[in-house]
């Protein structure tokens, strides 16, 4: 026991020793280490990398082994910021070793932070290929997606493998889409399947959202669809955004087919219509599917040429029977009035070709109306008018208007200048208005229309100004033009034409009353013609008169002048002043008198002035007439007037000089004449004894004889009246024989007591019969006392 | 108080359980055996912590030790024969290790270069009677003896470096 206790003390104390012996273990210290090693690397002996951790170091090819190491556990990618985390080494010297890798290497490449290997981007690409089997289809944005890789490196690696690992096809259009056969193949199919199947236009979304197809694809296939004339139809409409629409054959077959049969039937197509249709440009459409038509294209409707045809043989018929049509009776039911009216100056576009003399007419835009026809309707007016015109013309309602229109006149030319050139305008708008009606046709009923309502306006706005103008018109017959005389209503025309029997079918109101609206111008016209006409011829007559009285009154104007002028000279025979103004009152109180009404009378006359002709002028209707007599007449015919109250021949002389003169009676006054002067004596003193002879009156017989002897004694006139008698008789005494003075003297006071004695019987047939004794003595005084100053 | 690092590695070596002396015949085989394997597991923590300072070995009896210890100053090894001899009262008194080389040289030493030990040494001994074997004595006495001790001699002049080829 001893013995194995001994053996085993002498194999520790072996052991011991072994232990003692073996070596131990070299140990530095980790302040050492670093010590040694920057030591190491500051000598450039090493190159290592430092650990984020700054416990180790890498050297740089180990760094390279590792992180390749790692690539291949991650399966060939690996995020370079994961290898920092992994190998616990700075981003920078990662990066630079990854790099170095890449170039190294070609089967590594460093994308987007990552580096990858050749097996990863196989295993991509047979994945890819997979998922292309799968779907039919990738796009590259969708592997972008799926890998997280930068879509050209993907576009490199697919592009790369296409027919290797990946077995399809890129789209041409598309570089970033890949696609199999088997997949366009069965879009195709689906795509053909559809656009057979459809029976309407159909748009492209519709069409895409049901099968399921890539627009884009579908726009190739339909490509080479149509190119193999696999479909049945066509695409409209721009390729992108689904706007396009496919319209099978089938469709636009029946289209056209429904198009074709409808104008063969019926020989236009309607709009609306075609748009039931589905056409949308039908315009376009009209001109496409009927290149070789002559359509008309109105605004709802086109019009085929057997329309036409029909209206323009009903308008040509129309034209060569001088009558009425109505086209519209002739025309589908649809067509409305305003189409007829296209049709209708389409029409007569081409009939005024053919006939150019034949002036046609439209009204109601639907009836063709020949000039003929409505001559013939306004034949019946001409009796009409000129029953009217006479009417009117002797009611003086022509007189007035055409008055009325000067007065009109005048004022605006008084009145501002914006006025007068009013009233021009108005003229002319007048003749405007009347002229485009000659020509006829609905344009002519355009400018009527609208002149008349700018008329009415007008007459609103200037109603301030004129307001006696509109009082003055009132009294005329018109109400609606001021200025015109309406010979012929509308109501009235309209009368006269339902009563044609040309006319007489129903719904024919309309119509009517537009042939009455065109015939009211030109039929006032010729209604004012005719009424001037008449007038002219009344006036023809009274012209020629007014002219005679013109001449006449210039005479007897003449000769009241002289005789006022010699009567003066009488006048101033007298030496007492008395008497001599006494005398002269009484002259300008009667010849003067006269001479200035006439000269009034005839101013009235001239410018159509109202007042009673019947009576004598009293000095208010002169001043009246004054009033309203043209300006530049004023102030002579003011002063004549006024001077008829002064007391002197003279200034009234001149007075009747100006006022005669020319501007405002445009008489001549001749010249005093000496040679003139006698015969008038000599027929003053003959009116003077003719009138003795013939009066019985013993009053008058004195008077005359008195007068007469006066003109024997002093070669003058004298205007006096019987009061003057006894004046004239003292006046003469001294030239007379005593015996003739007594005769004359008693003569006389036995008129005085003829005069003064009232009613006694006695004494007044005493007297009467003195007298009736002494008037043969009295007017042989007279009579001889010519004589005798003749013989003297 | 041992400093400690001496205390760390102290508390590395196994603790000795049978109290025999040399004259305690299959008693002091076991007690031998622990020695051993106390000085076993003492040097290979010493290599281990690359602080081999020390060779040992003994008699076939194992009464008499004997080997070499060595210091590094100064990038200097400086080595000295070991020697003792286990008492007749061991474990209860401490095996006085002797650096004959050194005799004289240092006023911490008795006759005949036994090292002069701290005068906690004995006591702590004392204390661990028979826990403590020479592996302790070698790792509380030598070990910071030569620690103090050398530095001041080389220092001093009273040894120099030899040229040795061994260690």
């Amino acid at each position: 026991m001893t013995a194995v206790e001994w053996d085993e003390v002498k194999r520790l104390a072996a052991d011991f020793q072994r232990a003692q012996l073996s070596s131990t273990v070299q140990r530095l210290s980790e302040r050492n280490c670093v010590e040694i090693i920057t030591k190491l690397l500051d000598l450039k002996l090493l190159d290592v990398v430092f650990t984020t951790d700054g416990k180790e170091y890498v050297t740089p090819q180990q760094l390279t082994r590792e992180i390749r190491d790692e690539l291949y556990v991650h399966g060939g990618r690996i995020n370079l910021v994961e290898l920092v985390k992994l190998l616990s080494v700075d981003l920078n010297q990662i990066a630079a070793r990854a790099a170095e890798i890449e170039r190294a290497d070609q089967n590594c490449s460093l994308v987007l932070g990552q580096l990858i290997d050749k097996t990863y981007v196989n295993r991509i690409a047979e994945e890819i290929n997979e998922r292309l089997l799968q779907q039919g289809q990738v796009t590259i944005g969708d592997l972008t997606r799926h890998y997280d890789l930068p879509s050209d490196f993907l576009q490199m690696v697919v592009e790369k493998q296409l027919g290797k690992i990946i077995h399809g096809k890129q789209d041409k259009t598309d570089p970033q889409v890949f696609f199999t056969e088997s997949y366009v193949a069965r879009n195709r199919a689906c795509i053909r399947g559809a656009l057979a199947a459809a029976l309407r236009p159909i748009s492209v979304a519709t069409l895409l959202s049901q099968c399921g197809v890539e627009e884009r694809l579908f726009y190739s296939i339909i490509g080479k669809l149509m190119e193999t004339k696999q479909v049945p139809g066509v695409i409209t409409g721009k390729q992108q955004g689904g706007s396009s629409m496919y319209i099978p054959a089938i469709y636009s077959k029946s289209q056209n087919d429904w198009v074709n049969s409808f104008y063969k039937q019926n020989g236009y197509l309607e709009y609306d219509a075609l748009m039931r249709l589905g056409i949308v440009d039908h315009q376009l459409f009209v001109h496409k599917h009927f290149p070789n038509e002559k359509l008309l294209l109105l605004p709802s409707f086109a019009v085929g040429p057997q329309i036409i045809d029909q209206v323009e043989a009903a308008v040509e018929e129309a034209i060569a029977t001088g009558s009425m049509v109505d086209i519209m009776p002739l025309l589908p039911s649809l067509f409305e009035p305003q189409d007829a009216g296209e049709i209708l100056t389409e029409v007569l576009k081409n009939t005024k070709i053919k006939s150019p003399s034949q002036n046609m007419h439209i009204f109601c835009s639907t009836m063709v109306l020949t000039e003929q026809f409505i001559q013939k309707l306004t034949k019946p007016f001409d009796a009409i008018i000129q029953k009217k015109a006479e009417e009117v013309v002797s009611s003086g309602a022509y007189l007035l208007a055409q008055a009325e229109s000067k007065l009109q006149n005048n004022r605006n030319l008084i009145e501002q200048y914006e006025p007068n050139t009013k009233g021009d305008r108005r003229e002319e708008r007048r003749k405007k208005a009347t002229g485009g009606k000659g020509g006829g046709g609905t344009q002519g009923r355009e400018t009527r229309t609208k002149s008349t309502k700018k008329k009415y306006l007008r007459g609103k706005a200037t109603a301030g100004d004129d307001s006696d103008e509109e009082t003055t018109s009132a009294t005329g017959k018109t109400s609606g033009s001021s200025h015109k005389l309406e010979m012929l209503s509308i109501a009235e025309i309209k009368e006269v034409l339902a009563e044609d029997e040309t006319l007489q079918e129903e719904d024919l109101g309309e119509l009517i009353a537009e042939i009455a609206n065109h015939l009211y111008p030109s039929l006032n016209k010729s209604g004012l013609a005719a009424a001037e006409t008449v007038f002219e011829s009344t006036m023809a007559s009274s012209a020629q008169s007014r002219r005679k009285t013109h001449s006449d009154l210039q005479d007897k104007l003449n000769a009241m002048f002289v005789n006022v002028r010699l009567f003066e000279k009488g006048i101033k025979q007298f030496a007492d002043k008395d008497i001599q103004q006494q005398l002269v009152k009484y002259l300008l109180k009667t010849l003067c008198t006269e001479i200035t009404n006439d000269v009034f009378s005839y101013i009235a006359q001239e410018n159509m002035f109202q007042y009673d002709q019947t009576k004598e002028l009293s000095p208010e209707i002169r001043l009246k007439i004054l009033n309203d007599s043209p300006n530049e007449c004023k102030e002579p015919l003011l002063k004549l007037h006024k001077s008829l109250n002064t007391s002197s021949i003279e200034e009234f002389l001149n007075c009747v000089e100006a006022a005669l003169g020319p501007g405002v009676c445009d008489m001549i006054l001749r010249k005093p004449d000496k040679k003139k002067e006698r015969p008038q004596l000599l027929g003053h003193r003959q009116a003077l004894l003719e009138q003795l002879t013939s009066s019985e009156d013993p009053a008058l017989v004195l008077h005359l004889t008195a007068l007469i002897l006066f003109q024997a004694m002093t070669q003058t006139m004298l205007h006096a009246s019987g009061r003057f008698v006894s004046n004239i008789l003292t006046y003469l005494q001294p030239h007379l024989t005593a015996e003739v003075f007594n005769t004359l003297q008693r003569y006389h006071d036995l008129v005085l007591k003829l005069l003064t004695t009232g009613s006694d019987d006695d004494s007044r047939s005493q007297i009467v019969n003195a007298l009736k004794e002494g008037m043969p003595a009295i007017k042989e005084i007279a009579t001889s006392f010519k004589k005798h100053s003749s013989t003297e | 108080m041992v400093d400690e690092a001496t205390k760390k590695s102290l508390t590395c070596i196994p603790v000795l359980k049978t109290k025999a002396g040399p004259r305690d015949k299959d008693l002091w085989v076991q007690r031998l055996k622990e020695e051993y394997q106390a000085l076993i597991q003492y040097v290979q923590n010493n290599k281990g912590a690359d602080n081999d300072w020390f060779r040992l070995e003994s008699n076939k009896e194992g009464t008499r030790w004997f080997g070499k210890c060595w210091y590094i100053h100064n990038l200097l090894k400086y080595e000295f024969d070991i020697e003792f001899d286990i008492p007749v009262t061991y474990p209860a008194t401490a095996p006085e290790i002797a650096l004959p080389e050194l005799d004289g040289k240092t006023a911490k030493m008795y006759r005949g270069g036994k090292i002069c030990l701290t005068d906690h040494f004995k006591p702590l001994w004392a204390r661990n009677v028979p826990k403590f074997g020479i592996a302790h004595a070698m790792a509380l006495g030598l070990g910071p003896w030569l620690a103090v001790e050398i530095p001041d001699m080389i220092e001093k002049g009273v040894i120099s470096y030899k040229e040795k080829t061994e260690g």
